[in-house]
């Protein structure tokens, strides 16, 4: 995002007269009064901060004068707040339209305000076109402005593989429309020469009869093999689609993934796919030979007689605008039906969801009551909906017969005048009707359209979209010994909040490193940058010395082993889901990994051992096994690091207490992290960090940071007293009933 | 010997948390008689209560949506934002401490107010305002699933993209236009 609009005019003479270089430059939306503004600046330069109203610099403060410079998020806005000789100010507000930008901006006052020349530059994509203003559909391109040209290379590269279908059905579609157009001519010779004359007998009506029903079944058969093709290749271009986004979508970094929401992300795979898919199956063909019939009798009217042509073309637009608009309020009253089916749907569910939780609170009325009022107003504005398709339909209806009775009226007069024989009359109608026919449905056509550029818009942004954490040209694949340093590493989810400031340490291969602190500390954040979901957005971390981001990402993944906290089980059994670390690991493997894990005695219990099914409509499992699953995923590759992030939080302490032992053997010579809550999980390691608000509280031996009284103590000392208390606590039920 | 003392140590530990776990029962509330509330010339708020001064609060309210003025939590803006306590009802306070507070109140829930709608147009699969509010005019762009949600009675809000909120306080107030436009929404 741009951190350096341009300063208005004036103000950039003034501030120039300063001799300051201008660095950063921020509009900002709410006044001082709380009024929308839409001509207020802040101006950062290396020497000053500058508040800009209109063209004028309304106040210069010198940045040596500041000691904190923040972007305070409020709700639906935000302030940005300096704290010049520890007096906080509010220097000016703005809407949540700016939030990123200011975040970026205090941090980037702050780097000047110490003196760096690190200049802060905001990877945030845009959010609107910067050419028409439109809101990008989460695509870093303009569906309106850059399509045109992109749209057609896209469809021509979808098409080339297709190319002799997409030839097939082009001449069919051109036979079909010449047939169509040449069965109308037949009908005329057919009235003209034999039953207007009657020269003909019995025998050529059979043989016309013939002729036509040749001609009809052709017709059908060329549709039919059209649109049999058309389903082919658009299913083959759809799969293909889905196949590449989804093969995409593993490769995305994961903040691409957090920024938009699952059901988004699902949906381009399904539903903007699908849409592309339709596009080509109907849109293309119908359309396409809709329109070449339709140039065909234009043109065959317009030379049999203009005048006609011209007024059965008068009514056309009034058919297609009327279809157009009347779309819109269908689109739109369908929509709230649509939207008031899902609520009700909704309620549904709820209710039926946390049935327990209705019954329990007695409140079965309360819901039902609930439901009656949306089913009533449901059931309203379906009989609205309804009422108005039974009464736009046949008015539609009578338009189109309306044009019809015009066209008849002047051919009538024109048989009566002579310049019409009857076939021809006959044939001029059965042209006429091609041409109105689709008029209805054509009008759909531009909103097909428009969902096709933007699903291809979408679906593409994921395509395009290259790795962030790239990996590196010369990509090491060495074995890891297991050192770790974090070098002033500092990161956020989103930029305006911090979760991780200047956190450096130095671990040496083979380690026990536990990590303690609050939760919202940044602990599972420190793991996350470690597996390498994130890269820092300031310093780094080195694996044996050399820089993570320098390491094959593949060959890193395949070395370490982690437990996360939400231990997530693939759909599939258990043996499936032990070896996925690990696939050409064998049943041997599996069993010592479960061994290890406490898991094997629970896994051969069940009836189906290791094939047990689990995940999505497996057998339920509860959070302990689930651990333990997942802990056996873990050690199963013999990772060089291994990181448990509360990975035996469900754990009973006995359980707990033999898995250590088992990984401690295990992880001898192993760098290992260990996030925990339960202090006694700890007592095993070598070092511990403390995290605390968002940096290293602490780091050291157990003994060490004991003496030191500090954060560690308090939480050691706590622990160990609550647990006293409940055994005292205990104790004292125990001695109260016996006595 | 080591045995009582500790017995002690335990006592005074209970004592203390039972103290702790007594606070959560009731709600410290804050008066006009029990409090001074000063605005700092940085555009902030002091508070001084129980004999002690806060450099700078935030204000927050409990029920943004249904009790605007009535459970205002006020809150340690260098500690966290721990709640030094609530005020029940600001009615009840007089006119100079309330316009104090209700500003600080504006600052952190900015939602203005639509007067008038001037024109919703759906294009490229989002919603396109053009609004004007109590703040000034406002453009802005929703999403067209479900940017409106209703907060009570005939009062709407708006969310747009950038999850900024503009209000709607009355929903019979508008003109049948202004209904048409938005009806999708509703």
């Amino acid at each position: 995002m741009n951190l350096k609009y341009d300063v208005p005019e004036g103000a950039e003479k003034v501030i120039s007269g300063y001799e300051e270089t201008i660095i950063y430059c921020l509009p900002f939306d709410v006044g001082s009064d709380g009024c929308l503004t839409d001509n207020c600046f802040v101006v950062a330069t290396d020497l000053g901060l500058y508040v800009v109203i209109g063209s004028e610099v309304t106040e210069r403060i010198d940045l040596k004068l500041i000691c904190e410079i923040k972007c305070e998020v409020m709700v639906n806005g935000g302030i940005l707040s300096v704290n010049c000789d520890y007096a906080e100010r509010m220097l000016l507000r703005f809407t949540h339209k700016y939030l990123t930008q200011f975040s970026y901006f205090a941090k980037g006052v702050e780097l000047l305000i110490l003196g760096t020349d690190k200049i802060m530059i905001s990877p945030e994509p845009e959010r609107n076109c910067l050419l028409c203003g439109r809101i990008l559909p989460g695509t870093k391109k303009c569906p309106r402005c850059s399509s045109r040209g992109r749209f057609l290379k896209r469809i021509t590269a979808m098409i080339k593989p297709h190319l002799r279908g997409f030839l097939l059905i082009t001449m069919m579609i051109i036979l079909n429309s010449i047939l169509l157009l040449t069965a109308r001519y037949v009908e005329r010779l057919f009235i003209d020469d034999f039953l207007i004359e009657r020269t003909g007998g019995i025998y050529d009506v059979v043989r016309f009869f013939i002729l036509v029903l040749a001609i009809n079944i052709t017709i059908l058969g060329a549709a039919i093999f059209n649109n049999r093709k058309s389903a082919r290749i658009g299913t083959l271009i759809s799969r293909n689609l889905r196949e590449q986004v989804y093969a995409k979508l593993q490769d995305c970094s994961l903040s691409f993934i957090n920024d938009r929401r699952p059901g988004e992300l699902i949906n381009r795979v399904h539903r903007d796919t699908r849409r592309i898919q339709e596009f080509f199956e109907t849109a293309f063909s119908r359309m396409f030979s809709t329109a070449l019939s339709m140039i065909g009798a234009v043109t065959m009217m317009a030379i049999m007689d203009y005048k006609i042509t011209l007024m059965a073309l008068l009514t056309a637009p009034l058919i297609l605008l009327i279809s157009f608009i009347s779309r819109k309020t269908f689109k739109r009253r369908f929509r709230a039906q649509w939207i008031l089916e899902d609520k009700a749907n909704n309620q549904l569910q709820d209710a039926l969801s946390g049935i327990r939780v209705v019954k329990a609170f007695g409140r079965e009325e309360y819901q039902s009551e609930r439901f009656r009022e949306l089913n009533g107003r449901l059931a309203d504005r379906q009989s609205k909906n309804e009422k108005f398709w039974s009464t736009f339909n046949p008015a539609v209806g009578t338009l189109l017969a309306i044009t019809s009775l015009i066209v008849l009226y002047m051919g009538g007069r024109n048989v009566i005048s002579g310049v019409f024989s009857i076939g021809e009359l006959a044939q001029f109608t059965g042209y006429s009707a091609i041409l109105i026919g689709p008029l209805t449905w054509i009008s759909m056509f531009p909103r097909q359209l428009v969902q096709a550029v933007t699903s291809m818009e979408r679906i593409y942004d994921v395509l395009d979209e290259a790795d962030e954490i790239p990996d590196h040209v010369t990509a090491i694949k060495a074995k890891i010994k297991g050192d770790v340093n974090f070098n002033n590493v500092g990161f956020g989810y989103k930029p305006y909040e911090p979760v991780l400031r200047n956190v450096s340490i130095e671990v040496k291969a083979g380690e026990m490193i536990g990590i303690v602190g609050p939760s919202g500390a940044g602990k599972s954040t420190m793991i996350n940058l470690l597996i390498r979901l994130y890269d820092p957005d300031e310093g780094n971390i080195l694996i044996d010395g050399r820089p993570l981001s320098e390491w094959d990402k593949s060959s890193y993944h395949s070395q370490i082993g982690v437990v996360l906290q939400e231990t997530f089980l693939f759909s599939g059994s258990i043996y499936e889901n032990i070896k996925y670390a690990k696939p050409n690991a064998t049943e041997e493997e599996v069993i010592r990994a479960s061994r290890i894990a406490n898991a094997h005695d629970f896994i051969t219990l069940f009836p189906d051992g290791y094939n047990t099914r689990v995940g999505d409509k497996g057998s339920t499992l509860s959070g302990g096994e689930r651990q333990r699953i997942a802990i056996a995923r873990a050690i199963l590759s013999d990772p060089a690091i291994l990181i448990l992030d509360e990975a035996t939080s469900s754990l009973d302490t006995e359980t707990e207490f033999r898995i250590q032992e088992a990984i401690q053997r295990l992880t001898a010579g192993r760098t290992t992290f260990a996030i925990a809550h339960r202090l006694s999980t700890l007592r095993k390691s070598d070092r511990i960090i403390v995290i605390d608000g968002h940096k290293i509280a602490e780091f050291g031996k157990h003994r060490e940071l004991m003496e030191q009284r500090g954060l560690y103590y308090d939480l050691v000392t706590a622990q160990l007293q609550m647990s006293r208390l409940d055994k005292r606590n205990v104790e004292k039920v125990g001695g109260e009933s016996n006595g | 010997m080591s045995n009582a003392g500790e017995i002690v140590e335990y006592d005074l530990l209970i004592k203390e948390q039972m103290e702790k776990v007594d606070s959560l029962f009731e709600i410290e509330l804050l008066t006009p008689d029990n409090t001074v509330f000063t605005r700092t010339p940085g555009g902030f708020l002091t508070l001084e209560y129980k004999s002690k001064t806060y450099p700078r609060i935030n204000v927050f309210r409990a029920f943004p949506f249904t009790q605007p003025m009535r459970f205002i939590s006020i809150r340690d803006a260098s500690e966290k934002n721990e709640e030094i306590g609530m005020i029940g009802d600001l009615h009840d306070w007089p006119v100079e401490t309330r316009e104090l507070l209700l500003e600080q109140i504006g600052i952190r829930y900015f939602t203005p107010r639509i007067v008038k709608i001037s024109s919703v147009k759906e294009e490229f699969g989002f919603a396109y305002w053009e609004v004007v509010t109590d703040r000034g005019d406002m453009k802005f762009t929703t999403s067209i699933w479900n940017p409106v949600i209703r907060i009570g009675g005939n009062r709407l809000l708006v969310n747009d993209l950038d999850s900024n909120r503009y209000e709607i306080d009355d929903l019979t107030k508008l003109s049948r236009r202004e209904i048409k436009l938005i009806d999708l929404f509703l």
